[in-house]
């Protein structure tokens, strides 16, 4: 277990920039506890000082996992973001989208978002955008990548994409394993 | 002398002949053809019987007599042709023309070839080239040299360039020598590459010589060289590079710059060392490390290596706070790349080659070094450079 370099931190950041913007300096400089990222086995962890006190007694072999997950750097060494991150996200979400009970169960098998299944969804998103993807009753349902800016999204035609799926709730029982 | 008009146009104003008063016609019999100079009388078109003064009548007259007229010139002509020498053959006689421009006689008066002016401009005479003018200057003169030539050291004759000429046989001696700058360089591929050179030296030379003379446009001589020029590059960057470790002639530094010094083997040597250290049966793992050398380390394609000890001691600098200001810092370079990127777009200075959908951007890098096939395929067909595709 060992803080972030300086390639890692930058490849999160742009990661968390895309769906947090300027509110990753929230996560830095937590106003109630002090956090930071910690790295175990290619897995980024948000963690509060005093875990990491009282982990460091114990041998890093042992620790599975600590914290919050927020995801892992991949082979290539791509950074990943995990849908156990996603109530941090939620909270400091720049870009929403409300998506219709009827296409609720797709997105949480893992589908994307079909213009059809679109509810509501925050002014402004630039193409490619990162997006959080909440019911009609603003629980949190996954995240997502905004195929379409908005402007964009009201011309599409009722089967286009409108959000590319990226992480729901519904990993939570499909791949367990591999979250944390 | 009295010139008398029986004498200009004998057919007209002999009456002794039958009815008939033809005009005397000019005859050009080169060009095949016969003149009627003579200005028509209104009187003579239509007779005198037909009363018809419509537009379409008189039409139909004119056209009558038109016709009449092509008639007895067309009957003319043919008698005219009639008098020529003929000559036999076996499709009957046949009428020698007169030779062109007037210079044989011909055999009925008042002719002579229509001379016609040019269609076209004259050509300008050909400027002499570099050689023509330095052979007048000396006084040498060419001499005309036979096809084959004997080659004293296979004993036969043989042709004097080309295809089983005495210079073109490569392969059939061993090549004693090495290529001179380059100890490892294939002699026989230099010995081809030499004659290319030579071709295209000629063919420079041959369009500068039409430049001059003005058959071709002017600067496509140096078009060509450039040509010729990148695709000498293009194969040079294709070329294999010398493998680390090999042992090279360090070059001389005496006043010589900074860049050149590093000719002198250091990060060669090194590249050795690193290659040779791996050359054991285990890798060069167990291997006894000297003092101030670092354990060999295989290095993963793709990966660098990282001094983990030290980044781990950068990172823990500071306690959370200095962590956070840490991460602070970065988060502002990554917000503030971004940014950048976000006005660019916005202002249209992206999509000059920062995106990569901008195919024709020039980023100066003078394009990346890949090539799908490896070695000399890899610089791709070399198009024979011709006078027609000079771009």
């Amino acid at each position: 277990m060992r803080p972030l370099t300086i390639d890692e931190l930058k490849k999160l950041f742009e990661k968390l920039s895309k769906y947090i913007g300027k509110n990753v300096e929230h996560l830095l400089k937590n106003p109630s506890e002090a956090h930071a990222f910690r790295l175990q086995k290619d897995r980024v962890y948000y963690v509060s000082e005093s875990l990491i006190k009282a982990s460091q007694s114990l041998p890093s072999e042992t620790i599975l996992s600590l914290g919050t997950c927020f995801g892992k750097f991949t082979k290539s060494k791509n950074f990943k973001l995990h849908i156990t991150a996603l109530d941090v996200i939620n909270k400091y979400a720049l870009y929403k989208v409300w998506v219709k009970p009827s296409s609720e169960m797709q997105f949480l098998y893992g589908n994307n978002v079909p213009k059809s299944g679109l509810g509501r969804m925050t002014d402004e998103v630039p193409q490619y955008g990162g997006v959080v993807v909440l019911s009609m009753n603003d629980v949190p349902l996954g995240f997502g990548v905004a195929a379409q800016s908005t402007a964009q999204c009201k011309e599409l035609e009722p089967t286009g994409n409108v959000v590319l799926h990226q992480g729901d709730v519904g990993e939570y029982l499909r791949t367990e394993d591999d979250i944390y | 002398m009295t010139l008398k008009a029986t004498q200009i146009a004998p057919n007209t104003f002999n009456a002794s002949k039958d009815n008939e008063v033809l005009e005397d016609a000019r005859y050009d019999l080169y060009n095949l053809a016969a003149f009627n100079d003579f200005a028509q009388r209104s009187d003579d078109i239509g007779d005198s019987s037909t009363s018809d003064t419509t537009a379409d009548g008189m039409n139909a007259a004119l056209e009558t007599f038109l016709l009449n007229k092509a008639t007895e010139g067309t009957s003319q002509l043919i008698g005219a042709l009639w008098t020529l020498e003929t000559k036999a053959s076996d499709v009957g006689p046949l009428a020698l023309l007169p030779s062109s421009r007037g210079d044989a006689e011909v055999s009925v008066s008042n002719n002579a070839p229509t001379l016609l002016p040019r269609a076209k401009p004259a050509p300008k005479p050909k400027e002499p080239t570099k050689w023509e003018l330095f052979r007048k200057e000396k006084g040498i003169e060419t001499r005309k040299r036979g096809r084959k030539e004997w080659d004293e050291a296979t004993g036969e004759w043989k042709v004097r360039y080309g295809m089983g000429s005495a210079a073109n046989a490569n392969g059939e001696w061993p090549i004693m020598e090495a290529v001179q700058g380059n100890e490892y360089a294939d002699p026989w591929q230099a010995k081809r590459d030499e004659r290319k050179e030579k071709v295209e030296k000629n063919q420079v030379q041959k369009t500068r010589n039409m430049e001059r003379q003005g058959l071709v446009q002017k600067g496509s001589a140096k078009k060509l060289e450039k040509q010729f020029e990148e695709n000498r590059k293009k194969i040079k960057l294709t070329a294999p590079p010398l493998p680390a470790g090999l042992p090279v002639d360090m070059k001389s530094t005496k006043g010589s710059e900074v860049k050149n010094r590093a000719a002198r083997g250091l990060e060669s040597t090194k590249k050795a060392l690193a290659a040779t250290r791996l050359s054991t049966a285990s890798m060069g793992k167990f291997d006894q490390v000297r003092k101030g050398e670092d354990k060999v380390r295989k290095k993963r394609s793709g990966e660098e290596i990282r001094d983990r000890r030290k980044e781990l001691q950068s990172a823990n600098q500071g306690g959370a706070k200095g962590e956070a200001d840490r991460g602070l810092k970065v988060l502002n370079s990554v917000l503030l790349g971004s940014e950048k990127k976000e006005k660019m777009r916005r202002t249209g200075k992206m999509h000059k080659g920062e995106t990569g959908h901008d195919f024709d951007y020039d980023d100066g890098l003078g394009g990346g070094s890949f090539r799908k096939k490896k070695g000399r395929a890899g610089a791709g067909k070399l198009k024979k450079v011709t006078k027609k595709n000079i771009k």
